[in-house]
Order: C-alpha cells, then sequence, then structure tokens
C-alpha cells in the first residue's frame, strides 16, 4: 500500500500537470499512482514543492520514474 | 439480408465512430506537423457528423426532449453501474493498467453524467442554470466551478474547460 492515498481529496491537490517533465499521458499523481508508462525526460520536478509530499512527509523526487513511496 | 433499419443503427455506429477517429487523427497530424492534412481529416469528420445525425433521425432516434433525457439518463445509468464495472475488473485481472485506468476516468464521469439530465428531467421549465466543465485530459465533468487539479486524472485547473 503506497503512503499517500488514491483518493479524491488528494488527487485534487496534485501538481504533476504542471511539471516541466510531466509525459504525455491521462495518469499522474506518481506518488500515489507509480512510475509513468510512458517515457520521462527529466526537465526538473515539482515533488519536493507538493503539498502532498509535506503533508505525507516524503522526500523523494522523480516518482514518475521512481515509482510511488510505501 | 438486413433492413434499412439496422442498416441505418450499423451506419450511424460506424459515422459515428469515423467522426471521432478522424479528428484524433487531426490531432495527431497537427502534432507531428501537417496542418494541411488535418485539415482534411476535420473535413472528413465534420461530414460524418452529418451523416451521422442524419441516420439517427431517420431511424427516429431524436424523440422529444424529455424522452431523450430518460433515454440518457438510462444509457449512462448502464454505463456506470454495469458496463464499466465490467470492463474495469477485466482490465484488472489482465494487468492493463491504462485500459483499466481509461475505464476507471469514464465510469467517474458517467455517475455525473445522470445526475446531470435527472435534474433536468425532473421539471424540463425549472432546469437549473449552472456552468458545466469538463477536463480535456480524462472527460470527468464538474459544475458551477473546478478543483485546482482534476480529482480523477490530477490534470491541472487549465485543461478544465468550460462547455457552454
Amino acid at each position: 500500500m503506497t503512503r499517500v492515498p488514491d483518493v479524491p481529496v488528494e488527487v485534487g491537490r496534485c501538481v504533476c500537470g504542471e511539471c516541466p517533465s510531466m509525459p504525455d499521458e491521462m495518469k499522474s499523481f506518481y506518488c500515489a499512482r507509480g512510475v509513468s508508462r510512458s517515457a520521462v525526460a527529466r526537465r526538473g520536478c515539482l515533488c519536493e514543492e507538493c503539498p502532498i509530499q509535506i503533508d505525507y512527509d516524503l522526500d523523494g523526487a522523480y516518482y514518475c520514474i521512481e515509482g510511488a513511496p510505501e | 439480408m438486413a433492413d434499412s433499419m439496422s442498416n441505418l443503427a450499423a451506419a450511424f455506429a460506424g459515422e459515428s465512430q469515423a467522426n471521432r477517429r478522424y479528428l484524433a487523427f487531426a490531432k495527431k497530424a497537427e502534432e507531428e506537423g501537417y496542418p494541411l492534412v488535418a485539415r482534411r481529416f476535420r473535413v472528413a469528420a465534420a461530414s460524418e457528423t452529418v451523416h451521422a445525425m442524419e441516420h439517427l433521425k431517420t431511424m427516429g432516434g431524436v424523440k422529444s426532449t424529455s424522452e431523450n433525457l430518460q433515454g440518457s439518463m438510462s444509457g449512462e445509468n448502464y454505463e456506470h453501474e454495469t458496463m464499466y464495472p465490467e470492463f474495469i475488473e477485466t482490465a484488472q485481472s489482465e494487468g492493463n493498467e491504462d485500459a483499466r485506468f481509461a475505464f476507471y476516468a469514464a465510469n467517474e464521469a458517467e455517475k455525473f453524467h445522470e445526475k446531470m439530465f435527472a435534474e433536468a428531467f425532473a421539471d424540463l421549465n425549472k432546469v437549473p442554470d449552472k456552468k458545466f466543465y469538463v477536463c480535456q485530459v480524462c472527460g470527468m465533468t464538474y459544475e458551477d466551478g473546478t478543483p485546482d487539479a482534476c480529482v480523477v486524472c490530477a490534470a491541472p485547473k487549465s485543461k478544465i474547460i468550460e462547455v457552454l
């Protein structure tokens, strides 16, 4: 089970859509939903500034590549 | 040999799909830098829309607004009560995450659509004047405002646009 619950209230706070590295796919919210199925070009990461990162005491980055923390 | 009513139904389905397919191809052509090809796809898409709507009308598929709302409510209900839950389960058992998520996202929107139609059906002369918005990434639908990010796919607010 991932540390970030996949519930609408948290999905609604996700900042992945604003990220310069966000790949062209429907799925995001990678800290809860896991790695991207598309290739991700590292153009910067917003995970460290994301309110979800702070509220759930996470310390990673590029969850779209590294996967969701458990 | 099929009769004309069956043929109209088949033609309506085919033209409807062709419209969607050509619009998707137009978008791809634009992305790949072929705007003149994209235009041709959009032209064909517009024409197929006319065909589809004419076939639907001819087979008696457009009734009164009240009846159309009732049919739409049933359709949306079937999708989120039966069709998509079954599709989600199948995709999950296959490990097809892309299909599962696409079905999940569509399912969430269909629940909203049924309520939206039901509200109008309750009294055609007192339909609440609300604004509606559709997420351009997953199709989730909202009323009277949008969240900072789509609560289904997490697309940013800028991707959730009003539909008039």
